[in-house]
């Protein structure tokens, strides 16, 4: 047999008896032996499988994101999914409403199916149920919200505290704590409070504070905050103060404050330093930012 | 329904099967430092997120790429040196301070030289020779022909010896 031959057997750990003799006698000075001794010395650490394994196990169970997915389990989800579709379909296609929302400190505009246009503002949600429109044509409110209606056009709107009735108009709707206002600012609409129906003709500003009525009239074309700034003619400070934190998603810390103070006033949405001194200044007091808290001192 | 690595007893005899070649492979490749048991646990943790995209047929590869790419995100290059292991047994006991010196002398120069070989031909020939593996073992579990693990270990056993000053 040749050399070569013997060596690659041995490297491929093949020798019967007779070859390995043949191999010893090749490797006289037994150096490859002593090479090969020294590689089996620097064998790999031993591994425990089994061991390792129960640590591998413990290691899954810390990860429980992972899904097993049998046949039944993926019936199981196949049925989970339908009657999700069906709730879903549920849900956007047949009586239920679709909700728009604008958050703190962001004004949203939606177009009605009617081709109304609808501006909420800051903190203010709009539902209505858009499929049925054709015989549903009422909007619920909570906030306050700008209507401009396509011309012809009817529908209502519903809040907590009144409804308003409007044809071919634009008037704007504020619902809020204690406080319920509507300004006609175009064509007229119809304010039912309190089993009670009140005619606005445009340039009419109607509302209740604390149930008390009260009608203004209004040289205004739009309501001001569209135009990002927030006017308040003697309303009570607290509804000030709430609108501030609305339009800029802050939270105002007060003590010794009479939120019954009556204010009149504007403030813009651009800037909270000026939006800040616009409203203590003229009632003597001050104030401190701290990240999203506000705290109003004498 | 076919063989579904997801199912635990598929996913613990591939266990048993790959745990400890994909430990030596590491362990060879990169040394100690890098844990090759560590890696051994990562490579099976993703197997077992992924169990219902991977083949069982398919698990082996997935299981050694893995082990390898996040060894290698780990480590950049560092020289590896692989340590010998104690010497133990009677053989050692009555050995003379100057054959405990030379063997000493010729342990270091043979770690010199099994760090100068390249990851590939390191891994071929301890796989071989530490591991008493055949080539046609090797070859499977590099997913490389017979021919070329003989190469490797070819090649590493000639650079061994010239190193050691055998040729």
């Amino acid at each position: 047999m040749k050399e070569k031959d013997i060596l690659s057997k041995w490297l491929d750990n093949d020798l019967n008896e007779q070859e390995l003799e043949a191999f010893k006698q090749l490797d006289a000075s037994g150096s490859l032996h002593k090479l090969d001794a020294a590689a089996k010395l620097y064998k790999a650490p031993n591994f425990d499988v089994p061991e390792s394994y129960a640590r591998l196990q413990e290691a899954k169970k810390a990860k429980q994101a992972v899904k097993r997915f049998t046949l039944r389990q993926f019936v199981a989800s196949a049925a989970a999914v339908i009657l999700i579709a069906f709730g879903l379909y549920a849900a956007f296609f047949t009586s239920d409403l679709t909700m728009h929302e604008a958050a703190m400190g962001h004004h949203t505009s939606l177009t009605l199916p009617d081709s109304s246009e609808v501006i909420l503002n800051a903190g203010s949600q709009l539902s209505f149920d858009e499929d049925n429109w054709q015989n549903d044509r009422s909007l619920s409110l909570e906030g306050e919200a700008y209507f401009k209606v396509a011309k012809g056009e009817t529908f209502t709107v519903a809040t907590t505290q009144g409804t308003v009735a409007v044809k071919g108009t634009q008037f704007n709707v504020k619902s809020r704590n204690d406080y319920f206002e509507v300004t006609c600012f175009e064509g007229a609409v119809e304010v039912v409070y309190n089993k009670k129906t009140y005619q606005l003709p445009a340039g009419t500003n109607f509302r209740v504070t604390n149930g008390v009525l009260s009608e203004f009239s209004t040289q205004a074309g739009i309501p001001s905050w569209i135009e990002n700034k927030s006017v308040f003619k003697s309303v009570p400070y607290g509804q000030v103060l709430e609108e501030l934190e609305r339009q800029y998603s802050i939270q105002f810390v007060t003590k010794e404050i009479d939120k019954n103070v009556i204010f009149t006033g504007s403030f813009t949405h651009e800037d909270l330093e000026t939006a800040l001194k616009a409203i203590t200044l003229p009632l003597l007091l001050t104030y401190e930012i701290d990240e999203t808290l506000v705290t109003l001192k004498k | 329904m076919f063989k579904d690595v997801c199912e635990e007893h598929v996913y613990a005899s591939l266990y048993e099967r790959h745990a400890k070649d994909l430990h030596d492979f590491i362990y060879y490749k990169y040394g100690a430092h890098c844990n090759p048991e560590d890696k051994v646990q990562e490579a099976f943790i993703k197997l077992w997120e992924k169990c219902g995209e991977i083949p069982p047929e398919k698990a082996k590869s997935f299981l050694f790429t893995v082990a390898n790419n996040t060894t290698l995100n780990e480590l950049k290059h560092k020289k590896v040196v692989l340590k010998h292991r104690e010497t133990k047994g009677s053989s050692h006991t009555h050995i003379t301070p100057e054959f405990l010196m030379e063997e000493n002398e010729y342990l270091k120069k043979f770690e010199k030289a099994l760090s100068k070989l390249s990851e590939g031909q390191r891994v071929a020939f301890m796989m071989n020779r530490a591991e008493g593996k055949r080539h046609k073992e090797i070859a499977e579990l590099l997913n490389i022909s017979r021919k070329a693990v003989e190469k490797r270990i070819y090649t590493a056993l000639d650079k061994l010896r010239k190193e050691l000053g055998d040729i």
